[in-house]
Protein backbone atom coordinates (compact mmCIF):
# COMPACT_ATOMS: atom_id res chain seq x y z
CA UNK A 1 0.00 0.00 0.00
CA UNK A 2 1.22 3.55 -1.04
CA UNK A 3 1.56 6.48 1.66
CA UNK A 4 1.71 9.82 -0.60
CA UNK A 5 3.78 12.41 1.24
CA UNK A 6 0.08 14.03 1.88
CA UNK A 7 -1.73 11.43 3.32
CA UNK A 8 1.39 11.29 5.74
CA UNK A 9 1.57 15.05 6.48
CA UNK A 10 -2.15 14.83 6.99
CA UNK A 11 -1.95 11.68 9.50
CA UNK A 12 1.09 13.71 11.34
CA UNK A 13 -1.38 16.39 11.54
CA UNK A 14 -4.27 14.58 12.98
CA UNK A 15 -1.83 13.14 15.86
CA UNK A 16 0.08 16.65 16.37
CA UNK A 17 3.15 14.88 15.27
CA UNK A 18 6.02 17.36 13.89
CA UNK A 19 7.98 15.49 11.37
CA UNK A 20 11.31 16.60 10.66
CA UNK A 21 11.30 16.76 6.33
CA UNK A 22 14.60 14.59 6.39
CA UNK A 23 12.22 11.58 8.66
CA UNK A 24 9.51 11.48 6.14
CA UNK A 25 10.91 9.32 3.88
CA UNK A 26 11.55 6.73 6.84
CA UNK A 27 8.06 7.49 8.33
CA UNK A 28 6.49 6.53 5.24
CA UNK A 29 8.19 3.95 4.68
CA UNK A 30 7.27 2.61 8.11
CA UNK A 31 3.51 3.19 7.40
CA UNK A 32 4.05 0.81 4.15
CA UNK A 33 5.23 -1.93 5.68
CA UNK A 34 2.52 -1.85 8.63
CA UNK A 35 -0.35 -1.73 6.26
CA UNK A 36 1.28 -4.20 3.82
CA UNK A 37 1.18 -6.16 7.06
CA UNK A 38 -2.18 -5.78 7.65
CA UNK A 39 -3.63 -6.41 4.59
CA UNK A 40 -2.55 -9.94 4.15
CA UNK A 41 -5.95 -10.01 6.94
CA UNK A 42 -7.74 -9.56 2.94
CA UNK A 43 -6.71 -12.97 2.35
CA UNK A 44 -9.31 -14.16 4.39
CA UNK A 45 -13.18 -14.42 3.33
CA UNK A 46 -15.13 -12.96 6.13
CA UNK A 47 -18.06 -13.06 4.12
CA UNK A 48 -21.18 -13.43 6.73
CA UNK A 49 -18.79 -12.60 9.69
CA UNK A 50 -20.06 -10.27 11.79
CA UNK A 51 -17.83 -7.70 12.70
CA UNK A 52 -15.96 -8.46 16.18
CA UNK A 53 -15.45 -5.42 17.99
CA UNK A 54 -14.09 -7.04 21.40
CA UNK A 55 -11.86 -9.95 22.50
CA UNK A 56 -13.67 -10.15 25.79
CA UNK A 57 -16.93 -12.13 25.43
CA UNK A 58 -18.35 -10.44 28.81
CA UNK A 59 -20.92 -7.90 27.81
CA UNK A 60 -23.40 -5.39 29.89
CA UNK A 61 -19.68 -4.74 32.35
CA UNK A 62 -22.09 -1.76 34.32
CA UNK A 63 -21.26 0.10 37.09
CA UNK A 64 -24.07 0.91 39.02
CA UNK A 65 -25.00 4.97 39.65
CA UNK A 66 -23.59 6.07 42.55
CA UNK A 67 -21.30 9.16 42.72
CA UNK A 68 -18.13 8.63 44.54
CA UNK A 69 -14.26 9.13 44.11
CA UNK A 70 -14.55 12.47 43.32
CA UNK A 71 -10.68 13.65 43.59
CA UNK A 72 -9.70 15.92 46.03
CA UNK A 73 -9.12 19.70 43.63
CA UNK A 74 -5.95 19.77 45.06
CA UNK A 75 -4.51 16.47 43.89
CA UNK A 76 -7.13 16.58 40.53
CA UNK A 77 -4.53 20.12 39.87
CA UNK A 78 -1.64 18.36 41.13
CA UNK A 79 0.19 17.05 37.77
CA UNK A 80 -0.93 19.57 35.55
CA UNK A 81 1.76 22.09 33.73
CA UNK A 82 0.22 24.48 34.57
CA UNK A 83 -2.88 25.64 36.97
CA UNK A 84 -4.39 28.32 39.30
CA UNK A 85 -5.84 27.30 42.18
CA UNK A 86 -9.37 25.82 40.68
CA UNK A 87 -8.66 25.46 36.71
CA UNK A 88 -5.99 23.29 34.38
CA UNK A 89 -4.26 26.51 32.32
CA UNK A 90 -3.64 25.63 28.68
CA UNK A 91 -2.47 28.40 26.04
CA UNK A 92 -5.13 30.44 24.70
CA UNK A 93 -7.35 28.03 22.20
CA UNK A 94 -10.28 30.74 20.54
CA UNK A 95 -12.70 28.66 18.60
CA UNK B 1 -32.22 43.16 18.53
CA UNK B 2 -32.17 43.53 14.24
CA UNK B 3 -32.75 40.79 11.99
CA UNK B 4 -31.75 40.97 8.30
CA UNK B 5 -34.29 42.09 5.92
CA UNK B 6 -35.49 39.57 3.72
CA UNK B 7 -34.71 39.27 0.44
CA UNK B 8 -37.50 40.05 -2.03
CA UNK B 9 -36.92 36.60 -3.68
CA UNK B 10 -37.08 35.01 -0.35
CA UNK B 11 -40.76 33.23 -0.84
CA UNK B 12 -39.34 31.22 -3.76
CA UNK B 13 -37.17 29.54 -1.34
CA UNK B 14 -37.38 26.86 1.01
CA UNK B 15 -35.23 26.36 4.42
CA UNK B 16 -34.83 22.36 5.34
CA UNK B 17 -33.33 21.71 8.75
CA UNK B 18 -32.22 19.20 10.67
CA UNK B 19 -31.62 19.38 14.50
CA UNK B 20 -29.21 17.49 16.95
CA UNK B 21 -30.11 17.79 20.39
CA UNK B 22 -28.19 17.13 23.25
CA UNK B 23 -29.67 15.79 26.77
CA UNK B 24 -27.59 15.80 29.60
CA UNK B 25 -29.12 12.57 31.25
CA UNK B 26 -29.93 12.91 35.26
CA UNK B 27 -27.55 10.12 36.18
CA UNK B 28 -25.46 10.50 39.77
CA UNK B 29 -22.53 9.84 38.16
CA UNK B 30 -20.81 9.86 34.38
CA UNK B 31 -21.37 7.88 32.03
CA UNK B 32 -18.18 6.26 32.44
CA UNK B 33 -17.10 6.55 35.46
CA UNK B 34 -18.12 7.15 39.39
CA UNK B 35 -17.28 10.94 39.51
CA UNK B 36 -20.81 13.15 40.75
CA UNK B 37 -22.65 14.34 37.60
CA UNK B 38 -23.53 17.81 38.89
CA UNK B 39 -24.34 21.24 37.62
CA UNK B 40 -22.79 23.99 39.43
CA UNK B 41 -20.28 22.79 41.23
CA UNK B 42 -16.90 24.50 42.47
CA UNK B 43 -14.36 24.08 39.40
CA UNK B 44 -13.19 20.71 39.15
CA UNK B 45 -14.47 19.46 42.32
CA UNK B 46 -16.20 16.57 40.07
CA UNK B 47 -13.64 14.87 38.46
CA UNK B 48 -11.59 12.06 38.94
CA UNK B 49 -8.54 9.58 37.43
CA UNK B 50 -10.69 8.16 34.61
CA UNK B 51 -11.98 12.09 33.76
CA UNK B 52 -8.62 12.98 34.05
CA UNK B 53 -7.35 10.27 31.44
CA UNK B 54 -4.75 9.28 33.89
CA UNK B 55 -2.51 6.24 32.34
CA UNK B 56 -3.83 3.22 33.61
CA UNK B 57 -7.10 4.15 34.25
CA UNK B 58 -10.55 2.74 32.40
CA UNK B 59 -14.07 3.10 31.50
CA UNK B 60 -17.02 1.00 32.83
CA UNK B 61 -20.50 2.27 31.83
CA UNK B 62 -23.02 3.66 33.70
CA UNK B 63 -26.06 1.09 33.69
CA UNK B 64 -28.78 4.27 34.31
CA UNK B 65 -27.88 5.95 31.84
CA UNK B 66 -28.67 3.08 29.40
CA UNK B 67 -32.27 3.31 31.69
CA UNK B 68 -32.80 6.97 30.36
CA UNK B 69 -31.88 6.26 26.84
CA UNK B 70 -34.43 3.57 26.64
CA UNK B 71 -36.75 5.33 28.30
CA UNK B 72 -36.72 8.16 25.88
CA UNK B 73 -36.49 5.03 22.72
CA UNK B 74 -40.00 3.93 24.54
CA UNK B 75 -41.59 7.35 24.12
CA UNK B 76 -40.83 8.10 21.05
CA UNK B 77 -41.65 4.75 19.46
CA UNK B 78 -37.81 4.01 18.56
CA UNK B 79 -36.14 0.88 17.68
CA UNK B 80 -33.88 -0.04 20.72
CA UNK B 81 -30.60 -1.61 19.56
CA UNK B 82 -29.73 -5.04 21.22
CA UNK B 83 -25.78 -4.84 20.81
CA UNK B 84 -24.46 -1.38 21.60
CA UNK B 85 -20.68 -0.44 21.36
CA UNK B 86 -18.71 2.47 21.41
CA UNK B 87 -16.26 4.31 19.45
CA UNK B 88 -13.86 6.43 19.62
CA UNK B 89 -14.01 9.97 18.17
CA UNK B 90 -10.62 11.02 18.05
CA UNK B 91 -9.83 15.07 17.86
CA UNK B 92 -7.47 17.62 20.23
CA UNK B 93 -8.91 20.08 22.04
CA UNK B 94 -7.94 20.66 25.83
CA UNK B 95 -11.58 20.25 26.93
CA UNK B 96 -10.90 16.09 26.27
CA UNK B 97 -8.43 15.09 28.42
CA UNK B 98 -8.35 11.69 26.50
CA UNK B 99 -8.22 13.15 22.99
CA UNK B 100 -11.34 11.00 21.97
CA UNK B 101 -14.53 11.50 23.01
CA UNK B 102 -16.67 7.97 23.57
CA UNK B 103 -19.89 7.58 21.75
CA UNK B 104 -21.55 5.64 19.17
CA UNK B 105 -21.31 6.17 16.10
CA UNK B 106 -21.75 2.84 14.89
CA UNK B 107 -24.83 1.25 16.94
CA UNK B 108 -26.72 4.48 18.12
CA UNK B 109 -28.48 2.63 20.68
CA UNK B 110 -32.06 4.11 19.47
CA UNK B 111 -32.89 4.49 15.35
CA UNK B 112 -36.28 5.98 14.13
CA UNK B 113 -38.83 7.26 15.92
CA UNK B 114 -40.80 10.28 16.04
CA UNK B 115 -41.98 13.34 18.35
CA UNK B 116 -45.53 14.72 17.64
CA UNK B 117 -45.35 18.47 16.89
CA UNK B 118 -48.29 20.83 16.90
CA UNK B 119 -47.10 24.35 15.83
CA UNK B 120 -48.42 28.13 14.51
CA UNK B 121 -46.60 28.93 10.62
CA UNK B 122 -45.78 32.35 10.32
CA UNK B 123 -49.05 33.23 8.49
CA UNK B 124 -51.30 31.55 11.43
CA UNK B 125 -52.05 28.67 10.44
CA UNK B 126 -52.20 25.89 12.90
CA UNK B 127 -50.38 22.72 11.79
CA UNK B 128 -50.25 19.10 13.55
CA UNK B 129 -46.91 17.03 12.23
CA UNK B 130 -44.28 14.64 13.46
CA UNK B 131 -40.62 15.31 13.13
CA UNK B 132 -39.22 11.94 12.30
CA UNK B 133 -36.19 11.08 14.43
CA UNK B 134 -33.35 9.73 12.20
CA UNK B 135 -31.19 8.05 15.51
CA UNK B 136 -30.18 8.94 19.17
CA UNK B 137 -26.95 7.83 20.46
CA UNK B 138 -25.18 7.82 23.88
CA UNK B 139 -21.71 9.68 24.38
CA UNK B 140 -19.56 11.51 26.62
CA UNK B 141 -20.30 15.31 27.35
CA UNK B 142 -16.96 17.48 27.04
CA UNK B 143 -15.37 19.88 29.74
CA UNK B 144 -15.93 23.65 29.46
CA UNK B 145 -13.45 26.46 28.39
CA UNK B 146 -12.93 29.72 29.76
CA UNK B 147 -11.84 31.55 27.75
CA UNK B 148 -11.99 35.30 28.89
CA UNK B 149 -10.76 35.09 32.69
CA UNK B 150 -7.47 34.82 31.80
CA UNK B 151 -5.74 36.95 28.87
CA UNK B 152 -2.87 34.80 28.19
CA UNK B 153 -4.56 31.53 28.84
CA UNK B 154 -7.78 29.73 28.48
CA UNK B 155 -9.00 27.87 31.67
CA UNK B 156 -10.43 24.64 31.73
CA UNK B 157 -13.29 23.02 34.32
CA UNK B 158 -13.72 19.06 33.95
CA UNK B 159 -16.64 18.61 35.74
CA UNK B 160 -18.90 18.60 32.45
CA UNK B 161 -16.26 16.12 31.33
CA UNK B 162 -17.90 12.61 31.48
CA UNK B 163 -21.36 13.36 31.83
CA UNK B 164 -23.61 11.03 30.18
CA UNK B 165 -25.57 12.66 26.84
CA UNK B 166 -27.97 11.41 24.85
CA UNK B 167 -27.88 13.41 21.39
CA UNK B 168 -31.27 12.99 19.32
CA UNK B 169 -30.24 13.44 15.71
CA UNK B 170 -33.57 14.33 13.17
CA UNK B 171 -33.78 13.97 9.67
CA UNK B 172 -33.74 16.85 7.48
CA UNK B 173 -37.57 17.16 7.42
CA UNK B 174 -38.19 20.07 9.37
CA UNK B 175 -39.12 23.22 7.39
CA UNK B 176 -39.88 26.30 9.11
CA UNK B 177 -38.59 28.21 12.41
CA UNK B 178 -41.53 27.33 14.04
CA UNK B 179 -41.44 23.46 13.61
CA UNK B 180 -38.17 23.42 15.13
CA UNK B 181 -39.05 25.60 17.93
CA UNK B 182 -42.36 23.38 18.24
CA UNK B 183 -40.00 20.21 18.18
CA UNK B 184 -37.56 21.76 20.60
CA UNK B 185 -40.24 22.46 23.46
CA UNK B 186 -41.83 19.21 22.94
CA UNK B 187 -38.50 17.72 23.37
CA UNK B 188 -38.08 19.91 26.39
CA UNK B 189 -41.31 18.49 27.63
CA UNK B 190 -41.38 15.07 27.02
CA UNK B 191 -37.38 14.77 28.83
CA UNK B 192 -38.98 16.58 32.00
CA UNK B 193 -41.87 14.18 32.05
CA UNK B 194 -39.21 11.58 31.77
CA UNK B 195 -37.21 12.27 34.38
CA UNK B 196 -34.24 11.93 31.93
CA UNK B 197 -32.84 15.48 31.38
CA UNK B 198 -33.83 18.92 33.11
CA UNK B 199 -34.28 20.38 29.94
CA UNK B 200 -32.71 23.48 31.20
CA UNK B 201 -31.14 25.47 27.87
CA UNK B 202 -29.72 28.33 29.77
CA UNK B 203 -27.47 26.02 32.35
CA UNK B 204 -26.82 23.86 29.03
CA UNK B 205 -28.07 20.58 29.93
CA UNK B 206 -29.85 20.62 27.08
CA UNK B 207 -28.35 22.46 23.97
CA UNK B 208 -29.38 22.37 19.87
CA UNK B 209 -27.55 22.49 17.10
CA UNK B 210 -28.73 23.46 14.21
CA UNK B 211 -28.38 22.53 9.86
CA UNK B 212 -29.54 24.79 7.67
CA UNK B 213 -29.84 24.57 3.79
CA UNK B 214 -32.14 25.91 1.67
CA UNK B 215 -33.10 25.05 -2.16
CA UNK B 216 -35.53 26.76 -4.22
CA UNK B 217 -39.67 25.32 -3.61
CA UNK B 218 -40.00 22.11 -6.14
CA UNK B 219 -36.36 21.14 -5.81
CA UNK B 220 -35.58 18.00 -4.16
CA UNK B 221 -32.05 17.82 -4.77
CA UNK B 222 -30.78 19.04 -0.82
CA UNK B 223 -28.70 22.55 -0.80
CA UNK B 224 -24.97 23.19 0.93
CA UNK B 225 -25.68 22.93 4.67
CA UNK B 226 -24.58 25.05 7.78
CA UNK B 227 -24.33 24.27 10.80
CA UNK B 228 -25.58 26.67 13.59
CA UNK B 229 -24.15 26.38 17.23
CA UNK B 230 -24.50 28.64 20.43
CA UNK B 231 -28.05 28.91 21.10
CA UNK B 232 -29.09 29.26 24.67
CA UNK B 233 -33.28 29.49 24.19
CA UNK B 234 -35.62 28.00 22.37
CA UNK B 235 -36.15 31.89 21.24
CA UNK B 236 -32.67 32.03 19.98
CA UNK B 237 -32.62 28.64 18.26
CA UNK B 238 -35.97 30.38 15.85
CA UNK B 239 -33.97 33.29 15.42
CA UNK B 240 -30.61 31.69 14.32
CA UNK B 241 -33.22 29.59 11.84
CA UNK B 242 -34.81 32.58 10.55
CA UNK B 243 -31.45 34.76 10.11
CA UNK B 244 -29.27 32.07 8.62
CA UNK B 245 -32.19 31.54 6.26
CA UNK B 246 -32.08 34.95 4.75
CA UNK B 247 -28.77 35.18 4.98
CA UNK B 248 -28.56 31.69 2.47
CA UNK B 249 -31.43 33.18 0.33
CA UNK B 250 -29.24 36.46 -0.23
CA UNK B 251 -25.86 34.60 -0.89
CA UNK B 252 -27.73 32.57 -3.65
CA UNK B 253 -29.06 35.21 -5.12
CA UNK B 254 -26.78 36.90 -5.11
CA UNK B 255 -25.15 34.25 -7.33
CA UNK B 256 -22.45 33.18 -4.71
CA UNK B 257 -21.81 29.59 -3.23
CA UNK B 258 -22.80 28.50 0.34
CA UNK B 259 -19.90 27.55 2.47
CA UNK B 260 -20.11 24.25 4.10
CA UNK B 261 -19.21 25.57 7.83
CA UNK B 262 -20.12 26.21 11.09
CA UNK B 263 -21.26 29.39 12.19
CA UNK B 264 -21.86 30.69 15.39
CA UNK B 265 -25.48 32.70 16.31
CA UNK B 266 -24.69 35.52 17.98
CA UNK B 267 -28.22 36.91 20.56
CA UNK B 268 -27.22 40.61 20.67
CA UNK B 269 -26.45 41.12 16.58
CA UNK B 270 -29.66 38.60 15.68
CA UNK B 271 -26.97 37.43 13.33
CA UNK B 272 -25.04 34.35 12.49
CA UNK B 273 -21.23 34.21 11.52
CA UNK B 274 -18.61 31.93 10.75
CA UNK B 275 -16.67 30.18 13.10
CA UNK B 276 -14.91 27.46 10.67
CA UNK B 277 -14.74 25.50 7.37
CA UNK B 278 -15.47 22.15 6.78
CA UNK B 279 -12.27 21.42 5.04
CA UNK B 280 -10.55 22.58 7.99
CA UNK B 281 -12.63 20.32 10.30
CA UNK B 282 -11.46 17.50 11.89
CA UNK B 283 -11.56 13.88 10.67
CA UNK B 284 -12.21 11.93 13.49
CA UNK B 285 -11.31 8.46 12.84
CA UNK B 286 -14.12 7.12 14.63
CA UNK B 287 -13.16 2.98 15.60
CA UNK B 288 -14.60 0.77 18.38
CA UNK B 289 -13.29 1.61 21.71
CA UNK B 290 -10.94 -1.30 23.01
CA UNK B 291 -11.74 -0.65 26.45
CA UNK B 292 -15.22 -1.17 26.34
CA UNK B 293 -16.75 -4.49 26.17
CA UNK B 294 -20.66 -4.41 24.77
CA UNK B 295 -23.79 -3.53 25.93
CA UNK B 296 -26.40 -6.62 25.11
CA UNK B 297 -29.84 -4.85 25.82
CA UNK B 298 -32.58 -7.71 26.04
CA UNK B 299 -36.39 -7.74 26.01
CA UNK B 300 -36.56 -8.70 29.59
CA UNK B 301 -34.02 -5.45 30.25
CA UNK B 302 -36.80 -3.04 28.10
CA UNK B 303 -40.12 -4.48 30.11
CA UNK B 304 -38.40 -3.79 33.04
CA UNK B 305 -37.23 0.11 32.07
CA UNK B 306 -41.05 0.05 30.74
CA UNK B 307 -42.45 -0.89 33.70
CA UNK B 308 -40.93 1.72 35.13
CA UNK B 309 -41.79 4.69 32.81
CA UNK B 310 -43.20 7.71 34.33
CA UNK B 311 -46.65 8.81 32.85
CA UNK B 312 -46.15 10.18 29.51
CA UNK B 313 -47.56 13.89 28.94
CA UNK B 314 -50.21 12.34 26.52
CA UNK B 315 -51.64 9.52 29.40
CA UNK B 316 -51.62 12.65 31.78
CA UNK B 317 -53.56 14.65 29.27
CA UNK B 318 -56.05 11.92 28.74
CA UNK B 319 -56.24 11.24 32.40
CA UNK B 320 -57.15 14.53 33.41
CA UNK B 321 -59.59 14.60 30.28
CA UNK B 322 -61.14 11.73 32.28
CA UNK B 323 -60.50 11.69 35.91
CA UNK B 324 -61.09 14.86 36.52
CA UNK B 325 -63.87 16.14 33.45
CA UNK B 326 -61.31 19.03 32.38
CA UNK B 327 -62.53 20.24 28.85
CA UNK B 328 -59.31 19.56 25.99
CA UNK B 329 -57.74 23.34 26.37
CA UNK B 330 -57.57 23.31 30.24
CA UNK B 331 -55.98 19.54 30.00
CA UNK B 332 -53.85 20.89 27.59
CA UNK B 333 -52.29 23.62 29.39
CA UNK B 334 -52.66 21.89 32.83
CA UNK B 335 -50.49 18.71 30.89
CA UNK B 336 -47.83 22.12 29.44
CA UNK B 337 -45.11 21.10 32.53
CA UNK B 338 -44.81 18.27 34.63
CA UNK B 339 -44.65 20.37 37.75
CA UNK B 340 -47.84 21.85 36.24
CA UNK B 341 -49.50 18.64 36.22
CA UNK B 342 -48.36 17.45 39.40
CA UNK B 343 -48.97 20.46 41.28
CA UNK B 344 -52.35 20.01 39.63
CA UNK B 345 -52.52 16.19 40.91
CA UNK B 346 -51.81 17.36 43.95
CA UNK B 347 -54.33 20.09 44.46
CA UNK B 348 -57.27 17.61 43.27
CA UNK B 349 -56.42 15.25 46.46
CA UNK B 350 -57.24 18.12 48.60
CA UNK B 351 -60.56 19.25 46.50
CA UNK B 352 -63.58 17.66 44.22
CA UNK B 353 -64.17 21.12 42.83
CA UNK B 354 -61.65 20.13 39.62
CA UNK B 355 -63.12 22.70 37.36
CA UNK B 356 -62.40 25.24 40.06
CA UNK B 357 -59.06 23.11 40.84
CA UNK B 358 -58.32 23.92 37.22
CA UNK B 359 -58.96 27.31 37.07
CA UNK B 360 -57.23 28.81 40.11
CA UNK B 361 -54.18 26.79 38.10
CA UNK B 362 -55.08 28.75 34.76
CA UNK B 363 -55.79 31.65 36.09
CA UNK B 364 -54.36 33.67 39.40
CA UNK B 365 -51.49 31.01 39.88
CA UNK B 366 -49.90 30.81 35.91
CA UNK B 367 -50.32 34.65 36.04
CA UNK B 368 -48.32 35.02 39.55
CA UNK B 369 -45.89 32.83 38.02
CA UNK B 370 -45.75 35.13 34.54
CA UNK B 371 -45.04 37.97 36.60
CA UNK B 372 -42.43 36.52 38.72
CA UNK B 373 -40.79 34.47 36.09
CA UNK B 374 -37.79 33.73 38.70
CA UNK B 375 -40.17 31.37 40.90
CA UNK B 376 -41.30 27.96 39.37
CA UNK B 377 -44.37 25.82 41.19
CA UNK B 378 -41.62 23.74 43.05
CA UNK B 379 -40.70 27.58 45.02
CA UNK B 380 -44.01 29.00 44.79
CA UNK B 381 -45.61 29.86 48.18
CA UNK B 382 -48.73 28.48 48.30
CA UNK B 383 -49.33 24.61 48.64
CA UNK B 384 -51.59 22.41 46.91
CA UNK B 385 -53.49 22.27 50.17
CA UNK B 386 -54.20 26.35 50.72
CA UNK B 387 -54.93 26.42 47.22
CA UNK B 388 -57.77 23.94 47.83
CA UNK B 389 -58.70 25.24 51.25
CA UNK B 390 -59.61 28.87 48.99
CA UNK B 391 -61.53 26.98 46.85
CA UNK B 392 -63.52 25.19 49.96
CA UNK B 393 -64.23 28.84 51.21
CA UNK B 394 -65.97 29.79 48.04
CA UNK B 395 -67.45 26.33 47.66
CA UNK B 396 -69.48 26.85 51.21
CA UNK B 397 -70.40 30.90 49.93
CA UNK B 398 -67.89 31.58 53.09
CA UNK B 399 -66.25 34.53 50.71
CA UNK B 400 -66.71 35.22 47.03
CA UNK B 401 -64.77 34.38 43.83
CA UNK B 402 -63.78 37.71 43.58
CA UNK B 403 -62.46 38.75 46.64
CA UNK B 404 -60.86 35.26 46.66
CA UNK B 405 -58.94 35.99 43.65
CA UNK B 406 -58.55 39.30 43.84
CA UNK B 407 -57.83 39.93 47.94
CA UNK B 408 -57.39 36.53 49.47
CA UNK B 409 -55.15 35.17 47.08
CA UNK B 410 -52.68 38.02 47.16
CA UNK B 411 -53.19 38.26 50.76
CA UNK B 412 -52.23 34.65 51.50
CA UNK B 413 -49.09 35.02 49.06
CA UNK B 414 -48.07 38.01 51.53
CA UNK B 415 -48.28 35.86 54.55
CA UNK B 416 -48.73 32.15 52.97
CA UNK B 417 -47.94 30.91 56.85
CA UNK B 418 -51.69 31.52 57.43
CA UNK B 419 -55.00 29.72 56.37
CA UNK B 420 -57.03 31.54 54.32
CA UNK B 421 -60.10 31.17 56.91
CA UNK B 422 -57.82 33.07 59.22
CA UNK B 423 -56.67 35.56 56.37
CA UNK B 424 -60.34 35.87 55.42
CA UNK B 425 -61.65 36.44 58.86
CA UNK B 426 -58.93 38.90 59.82
CA UNK B 427 -59.98 41.12 56.83
CA UNK B 428 -63.57 41.00 57.59
CA UNK B 429 -64.02 38.93 53.73
CA UNK B 430 -66.36 36.29 54.89
CA UNK B 431 -69.85 36.57 53.66
CA UNK B 432 -72.30 37.47 55.69
CA UNK B 433 -74.38 34.42 54.80
CA UNK B 434 -77.13 35.00 57.33
CA UNK B 435 -79.50 36.68 54.78
CA UNK B 436 -80.49 39.38 57.26
CA UNK B 437 -77.09 41.41 56.93
CA UNK B 438 -77.71 41.08 53.04
CA UNK B 439 -81.38 41.80 53.20
CA UNK B 440 -80.63 45.03 56.33
CA UNK B 441 -78.18 46.29 53.42
CA UNK B 442 -80.47 45.82 50.03
CA UNK B 443 -83.34 47.84 52.20
CA UNK B 444 -81.22 50.44 53.13
CA UNK B 445 -80.09 50.65 49.66
CA UNK B 446 -83.42 50.43 48.32
CA UNK B 447 -84.65 53.25 51.12
CA UNK B 448 -81.86 55.55 50.06
CA UNK B 449 -82.80 55.38 46.56
CA UNK B 450 -86.83 55.18 46.35
CA UNK B 451 -86.80 57.45 42.55
CA UNK B 452 -84.68 54.77 41.20
CA UNK B 453 -86.29 52.09 43.08
CA UNK B 454 -89.63 53.42 40.98
CA UNK B 455 -87.92 53.63 37.40
CA UNK B 456 -86.58 50.04 37.92
CA UNK B 457 -90.02 48.92 38.35
CA UNK B 458 -91.48 51.00 35.69
CA UNK B 459 -88.86 49.05 33.56
CA UNK B 460 -85.49 50.21 34.10
CA UNK B 461 -84.12 46.63 34.59
CA UNK B 462 -80.78 47.85 33.76
CA UNK B 463 -80.35 49.88 37.08
CA UNK B 464 -80.03 46.79 38.87
CA UNK B 465 -76.52 46.90 38.78
CA UNK B 466 -76.22 50.47 40.30
CA UNK B 467 -77.98 48.71 43.15
CA UNK B 468 -75.70 45.78 43.48
CA UNK B 469 -73.17 48.12 43.72
CA UNK B 470 -74.27 50.03 46.35
CA UNK B 471 -74.74 46.97 48.54
CA UNK B 472 -71.32 45.64 47.49
CA UNK B 473 -70.28 49.27 48.48
CA UNK B 474 -72.01 48.79 51.90
CA UNK B 475 -70.42 45.42 52.78
CA UNK B 476 -67.21 46.83 51.87
CA UNK B 477 -66.66 43.59 48.88
CA UNK B 478 -67.66 40.70 51.70
CA UNK B 479 -71.26 40.20 49.93
CA UNK B 480 -71.63 37.66 47.29
CA UNK B 481 -72.66 38.98 44.16
CA UNK B 482 -74.45 36.28 42.77
CA UNK B 483 -76.29 36.26 45.75
CA UNK B 484 -76.78 39.85 46.56
CA UNK B 485 -78.42 40.02 42.68
CA UNK B 486 -80.73 37.23 43.77
CA UNK B 487 -82.42 38.44 46.90
CA UNK B 488 -82.26 42.25 45.18
CA UNK B 489 -84.49 41.52 42.54
CA UNK B 490 -86.93 39.63 44.34
CA UNK B 491 -87.03 42.15 46.78
CA UNK B 492 -87.20 45.00 43.86
CA UNK B 493 -89.77 42.84 42.52
CA UNK B 494 -91.82 42.81 45.66
CA UNK B 495 -91.33 46.26 46.73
Amino acid sequence: MNIDQETLRKVAHLARLELRPDEELSMQQNLESVLSWMQQLDEIDTTGVEPLTHISERTNAFREDTAQNNLPLQRALANAPRSDRSFFKVPKVIE
Amino acid sequence: MNTPTPHPNTSAYEMVIGLEVHCQLLTASKMFAADANAFGSAPNTNVGVVTLAHPGTLPKPNRKAFELAIRMGLACGCDITRLNTFDRKNYFYPDLPKGYQLTQDKTPILRGGRIAVTYKTADGRVISDAVALHHVHLEEDAGKSVHDADPAQTALDFNRAGVPLIEMVTDPGIRSAEEAAAFLTEIRKLVRFLDICDGNMEEGSLRCDVNVSVRKKGETALGTKVEIKNMNSIRNVQRAIEAEFARQVATVENGEKIQQETRSFDADTGRTTAMRLKETMNDYRYFPDPDLSSVLVSEQWIEAVKAQMPELPNAVFERFVAQYGLSDYDANQLTDSKETAQYFDELCQHTTNYKAASNWMTGAVRSYLNEHPSVSLPQFALKPAQIAAIIALTDSNQISTSVATQKLFSALMAQPNQTPLALAQQNGWLQNNDSTALETWIEEVMTAMPDKVKEYQKGKKGLLGLFVGEVMKKSKGAADPVRTNQLMTKKLEKA
